[in-house]
């Protein structure tokens, strides 16, 4: 993928992609490590997040890899539920690119914005907001 | 993404944008797409170039769906040991 693509500005998580590439850079290259070519815009503080998590651990699962970020997220317990949610319902958009599932994380994002600080959350949301 | 759906009119096409363009203004990480340029009537146009820009790169094939596992059967063996290609392969009695 050609990283300069103006629209890789927007919130994309491959979290299952990145699972299989950690895992295979692992498994069949035996590869002592891996190198990340990193954009840095706010609204993919998520991207950024899954990729260097598993570049430091290919055996996290898409469950233990979304409740970090939604720790990170939101820190209401209830809010990390609904962020959860979204996270995931992101990640099916970029296999399905259904706008009603774009339509839900919207909702979802900025449902909990009005009682979280969290700017990378605003980030996410505002990313996502443009993306619909 | 409703800009990148089929059937979309010029002229919804053109609301979009207008309306797109008022809720990206407010905010923070999009200031370089709607700020820089203080004239509003150019502004507005670098704005929907931007625009039409990023569609374009999301119907580009390399942001079509995933498929969710790739099959990497046409891969070669990964090994650590060096060897030699055989590529482009030797004609008959001529060595390489």
């Amino acid at each position: 993928m050609n990283p300069e693509y103006s629209f890789n500005m927007f919130p994309h998580p491959l979290i299952r992609h990145g699972i299989q590439e950690a895992q295979y850079a692992r498994d069949e290259i035996g590869a002592d490590g891996v190198m990340g070519y990193r954009l840095a815009p706010p609204c993919r503080f998520m991207d950024d997040y899954v990729f260097f998590r598993l570049a430091s651990d290919p055996s996290l699962t898409q469950e233990q890899i979304v409740s970090e970020l939604a720790g990170l997220l939101a820190e209401k317990p209830e809010n990390q539920k609904q962020v959860k949610e979204a996270i995931n319902t992101l990640e099916r958009f970029w296999s399905s690119h259904k706008v009603e599932d774009l339509e839900t994380v919207d909702k979802l994002f900025k449902g909990v914005l009005p009682e979280e600080k969290s700017k990378n959350l605003l980030y996410v949301s505002n990313g996502v907001t443009f993306l619909t | 993404m409703r800009l990148a759906q089929p059937g979309v009119t010029a002229e919804q096409k053109a609301q979009l944008k207008r309306e797109l363009y008022e809720t990206v203004k407010p905010m923070y990480i999009f200031q370089g797409l709607t700020a820089d340029i203080v004239w509003l009537p150019e502004a507005v146009r670098f704005f929907d170039a931007r625009v039409d820009m990023l569609v374009q790169d999301y119907k580009s094939p390399f942001f079509s769906p995933r498929m969710d596992v790739v099959d990497r059967s046409i891969y070669p063996q990964a090994t650590t040991k060096p060897f030699t290609l055989q590529w482009p392969k030797a004609k008959s009695g001529r060595s390489q």
